[in-house]
């Protein structure tokens, strides 16, 4: 990367200019036109501080057509997607948008993405799950419960699809979400089934990655499942799976418009709302971390907060950021994956707030973000609990669960 | 704490009441009131102290009217804020108890002591030591007679830009008549010039002129162009003022505007003012194509005419015989009963910035240079083009030329930024030109203008936050530079136009007409309303009113908006029909005057003047002349001459009560 020397220029004139960059790159880059220069992206990016280029920079950049310096500079890649920069911009301006953007057009350039990132996507189109594990053993997860539940491989007459999403499948911090979703299922007695083998990754980490050429066959597949098994409601527990079939596929295929798709948390909150299961008592205080992809990108606060309230002795208190103004956890893009250290600490600044409150517990409703707070939590030597919302909903129904 | 004592009898007699104001918190926090109460009973004369948390409200003007009958007090002292703020407020108070108002004085313990005086000590003395003395001159005051004199009704209107024009057909409109005063041979001010004005790009012209024909024709508006106020005597309700008329050489009367004279004259390489020297002139004119009054001018000190007296074409092409070579300059005195000044404002000249390159280099231009550009009437009949007629690929457009600029002026000029914003779209959308646009902060803030700032983000400008540093030539291309803020680095752009948004200054004559209307002028120049927030069109001078652009930087909704409360002020006074003289005017002391006549030679406002008595000479002051500048008490050998309300036994009085020190206090403790 060239970001050493370029940094260090001190002057542009107007030969470098090339206006129509901002068109090449995108539509929402085209928006940075009407940019004020009011810096809140920046402010607001829970990475900005590991970026070589601000976001704030980056579209001064990108606006005035320095492409071989934007190209260079790699900072798109620290972006963790975590969208605060939009909510925060006065012009209505999506940095990520834009970030998603570039990376699609460095790509068209011939610039290849770092090696992680490479490798993880070359997994999802050679595997069709991120992990790079066969895809037929999708229901690994399933293997160690104590008794097998009902119509995990039946894929007729289901009332809910279970898109159970790559990580729940392959990476055993995060099988027990899945498994407990299952279970709490069964006991609330809802037929549902899940694909297995047929279940392709969602293509999320392709778009993410600027890779939407090849995210058509991924789609593609998974609507012809969900067309095959005719089922009328389609839930997942992970948020980005949930974003990336509510908000993106739209804008790739033509999703069937009776197609209900759901996040965990609403399902629950509809099951409780139906007294169709009845939580027993796990008095702690906790703390609700809004997943980005959940919260600030689709918008949904209060099924996960009704969850919680439902709890018997659960006792709820809100962090500093917290709905729409959430932060991040770090752990979105790919930048767990390509800067650790980042992740950890982003993580850390979340995990102090929610010391602040005092709370016992973090509950969130990603596996994703589960797995960045622990870790931060770990490193940081606090005594505190994180789990995703399904685990702690499942504690509550199970009594014989151990903690 | 209530008044607790009978006034020991003193030589002046006078019953005086002392009332402290705590202002809430605003004095009582910093000025030990128990204390100023404590002392303000041992002052001779005081018959009762009163303290009260608001003495200008309700409650407050009720106890001193309580305290002046029940303790018959004959004058009275109010500690409390500035005069300015609260004076009338306390002079009606005693008014309503039978006090004559004058036999009031006011200690301005808030603003003058604790607002200002961070240690609680010495505010508490300083506060009574203010006291001691507004009570030691109380007691000298004499009531004093307030002569009330009808307002007459007729205005005076300076100035004929949009401000000045909206002024007087707002006043015409309602009955009154208007005397309007242009020092331009034509009406309309900066606004004919303007091409388009923001935020909605409406053609200034097709708002502008059907305003300035209607002032024209208005039968109540008698207008002089090419005309300036020479003199100004008098007070509100009953100014004199002589107006001066220059020459036309052109018989108003004759003419009928046919423009037969103008290509006759054989002079025709006059830079036209109205272009801002982008175009030339003849030597008799029409200073623009919609001038109203649509007269031609003769420019004497290019005419030939009146160089060698060898030339006169334009007489000859009259054909009605109108060119008048020997017309002189008339001269005019109304009786006005009230003032609009609305004398607009002057542009910067950016030759003195010379790192700009302004008048060094072709195709620099101020904004109003640019504005004619633009416009489709002028020098290039509305085409943007560089001097050698080729069409400008970039042009650079520099915010805060002369604004904002400790150099030059300090203030902010309010309008460039939205203008240089419709300058950017007019470059954009008739050239297609790179624009840039150099900026420190986009102060466009108006109704409608962020959205107008939008419109240019989104044509393309391309905005760099950074001041345009300099301009220089290289190669025969300008180059512009500044600093990109956002990516901290140095901008050097090629223009082939460069942009220069120039400051709004006030007139270089301010001060003078300031000085001939008795209102003052800010730091900046511009003239000084009487509160900013509360009197923003009033001056110091009763009866005057300012209005537009002379008052501060301001666009053309402001202006007009800030006429229209001029003349509601105006209307006001005319309504009320009679208005109240200052009664501390000077008085001459006959037997005490020795007739050397220096008060005369002294007073500015020559109201003074020596009179035989028979045996001897003195000095006799016309009242309703005298601005009580106190000139004349100042110069008077023998003590003759005084200004009521300001004599010498008041004045000396209070300096007494000021210059007495009481021992210093170590502390406060157990207060």
């Amino acid at each position: 990367m060239e970001t050493g020397r370029e940094s260090r220029k001190l002057y542009w004139t107007d030969d470098e200019l090339d206006l129509a960059f901002a068109r090449r790159v995108g539509p929402w880059a085209e928006k940075l036109k009407t940019c004020v220069q009011c810096g809140s992206c920046t402010a607001s990016c829970p990475t900005a501080t590991s970026m070589a280029v601000s976001p704030q920079r980056l579209g001064r950049l990108i606006r005035l057509g320095m492409e071989r310096e934007v190209l260079g500079s790699g900072s798109f890649w620290q972006c963790t997607s975590c969208d605060a920069c939009s909510l925060h911009c006065p012009r209505g301006i999506s940095m990520m948008e834009i970030i998603v953007e570039l990376k699609r057009h460095a790509r068209q350039q011939g610039l290849p993405p770092p090696d992680e990132v490479r490798l993880l996507c070359e997994a999802v189109r050679t595997y069709r799950n991120i992990s790079g594990d066969p895809n037929e053993e999708r229901l690994r997860w399933t293997s160690n419960l104590p008794q097998p539940l009902d119509g995990i491989d039946s894929v007729c007459d289901a009332d809910v699809l279970y898109f159970v999403g790559c990580i729940a499948s392959f990476y055993p911090r995060a099988f027990g979400i899945a498994q407990g979703f299952g279970r709490i299922l069964n006991l609330a007695g809802l037929r549902f089934a899940a694909l297995g083998g047929e279940e392709w990754c969602c293509g999320y980490p392709l778009l993410h990655a600027g890779m939407e050429d090849d995210v058509g066959v991924l789609v593609e597949h998974n609507l012809e499942r969900v067309k095959d098994l005719g089922v009328r409601t389609l839930v997942t527990t992970c948020p980005s799976c949930f974003y990336t079939w509510k908000v993106l596929y739209p804008r790739y295929a033509s999703v069937p418009a009776e197609l209900t798709v759901l996040h965990s948390s609403q399902l629950l909150a509809e099951l409780l709302e139906g007294r169709r299961i009845r939580p027993g008592r796990v008095p702690q205080d906790v703390t609700y971390h809004d997943p980005c992809d959940l919260a600030r990108k689709c918008g949904e606060l209060d099924a996960p907060r009704y969850v919680l309230r439902e709890l018997p002795e659960v006792e709820l208190v809100e962090m500093a950021n917290t709905g729409m103004n959430s932060l991040c956890c770090g752990g979105g893009g790919d930048v767990k994956l390509l800067d650790v250290d980042t992740t950890l600490e982003v993580a850390r600044r979340r995990v102090e707030q929610a010391v602040d409150v005092r709370a016992e517990t973090v509950v969130t409703a990603c596996q994703q973000c589960k797995r960045a707070l622990v870790g931060a939590v770990q490193w940081m030597r606090k005594p505190m609990r994180v789990v995703d919302i399904v685990e702690l909903v499942w504690l509550a129904l199970a009594d014989e669960v151990e903690w | 704490m209530s008044g607790i004592k009978e006034p020991e009898p003193t030589s002046l007699g006078e019953r005086v009441g002392v009332f402290l104001c705590h202002c809430g918190t605003n004095i009582s926090g910093m000025v030990s009131m128990p204390e100023l109460s404590g002392h303000s009973c041992t002052l001779e004369g005081v018959a009762a102290v009163e303290e009260s948390r608001f003495l200008c409200a309700e409650s407050g003007q009720r106890l001193i009217q309580e305290q002046v009958r029940r303790h018959a007090l004959t004058r009275v002292v109010v500690a409390a804020c500035s005069p300015l703020m609260h004076e009338i407020t306390f002079c009606d108070a005693c008014r309503g108890a039978g006090l004559n108002p004058y036999a009031m004085q006011m200690a301005n313990i808030r603003e003058h002591v604790s607002w200002v005086t961070p240690d609680p000590i010495e505010a508490t003395d300083k506060a009574m030591a203010m006291v001691t003395a507004a009570v030691r001159r109380v007691r000298h005051q004499r009531p004093l007679q307030i002569n009330r004199v009808p307002v007459t009704r007729r205005v005076l209107v300076l100035g004929g830009g949009i401000a000045g024009l909206e002024a007087a057909l707002r006043l015409a409109d309602a009955g009154v008549p208007v005397v309007l005063v242009e020092r331009e041979p034509v009406l309309g001010g900066h606004m004919a010039m303007i091409d388009r004005t923001f935020p909605t790009l409406d053609c200034s012209a097709c708002v502008l002129v059907p305003r300035t024909a209607r002032v024209a024709e208005h039968e109540l508006i008698t207008v002089f162009t090419a005309s300036e106020v020479e003199e100004v005597t008098g007070h509100v309700g009953s100014f004199n003022v002589r107006i001066r008329s220059r020459p036309r050489s052109v018989d108003a009367k004759r003419c009928n505007g046919c423009g037969s004279c103008v290509p006759s004259c054989p002079v025709c390489d006059i830079p036209s003012e109205f272009d801002q020297g982008l175009g030339s002139r003849h030597a008799i004119y029409f200073p623009f194509p919609q001038a109203v009054p649509n007269l031609p001018v003769i420019d004497r000190s290019r005419c030939i005419h009146f160089q060698s007296g060898r030339c006169q074409s334009c007489a000859d092409a009259c054909p009605a015989g109108a060119v008048d070579f020997d017309q002189e300059e008339e001269y005019h005195e109304f009786e006005v009963g009230a003032v609009v000044v609305a004398t607009g404002f002057d542009l910067f000249d950016p030759t003195r910035a010379p790192e700009y390159g302004y008048g060094r280099w072709p195709d620099i231009l101020t904004s109003l240079q640019f504005e004619r550009m633009c416009h489709p009437l002028g020098p290039t009949r509305g085409r943007i083009e560089c001097a050698d007629g080729r069409l400008p690929e970039r042009i650079a457009i520099l915010h805060c030329i002369g604004s904002r600029d400790a150099r030059f002026n300090r203030h902010c000029s309010v309008v460039c930024c939205t203008a240089a914003l419709k300058f950017s779209l007019a470059a954009r959308w008739q050239t297609g030109a790179r624009v840039f646009d150099f900026y420190i902060d986009m102060r466009s803030a108006d109704k409608g203008c962020e959205e107008f700032y939008q419109r240019a983000q989104e044509e393309d400008v391309i905005f760099v936050q950074g001041k345009g540093t300099e301009v220089i030539r290289r190669h025969g291309k300008l180059l512009v530079k500044a600093q990109d803020a956002i990516l901290g680095r140095r901008v050097i752009v090629p223009a082939d136009m460069v942009v220069l948004a120039v400051a709004m200054e006030p007139r270089v004559d301010a001060s003078r007409v300031a000085q001939l209307f008795g209102i003052g002028c800010n730091p900046g120049g511009f003239f000084i309303e009487k509160h900013l927030k509360l009197a923003p069109v009033e001056t110091v001078a009763p009866g005057v009113f300012v209005a537009g652009a002379c008052q501060g930087p301001k666009d053309i909704p402001d202006s007009v908006a800030q006429a229209g409360s001029a003349a509601a002020g105006v209307l006001n006074l005319l309504a009320r029909g009679a208005v109240d003289l200052d009664p501390t005017v000077a008085t001459v002391e006959e037997s005490k005057c020795g007739g050397c006549g220096l008060c005369a030679v002294d007073c500015p406002e020559h109201a003074i003047e020596l009179t035989d008595r028979g045996d001897r000479t003195v000095a006799v002051v016309d009242e309703v002349l005298c601005r009580s500048c106190g000139s004349c008490a100042a110069t008077c050998p023998t003590g003759a001459a005084s200004q009521l309300g300001y004599t010498d036994a008041q004045l000396l009085a209070e300096v007494e009560g000021l210059s007495i020190r009481e021992p210093p206090r170590a502390s406060y403790a157990g207060r």
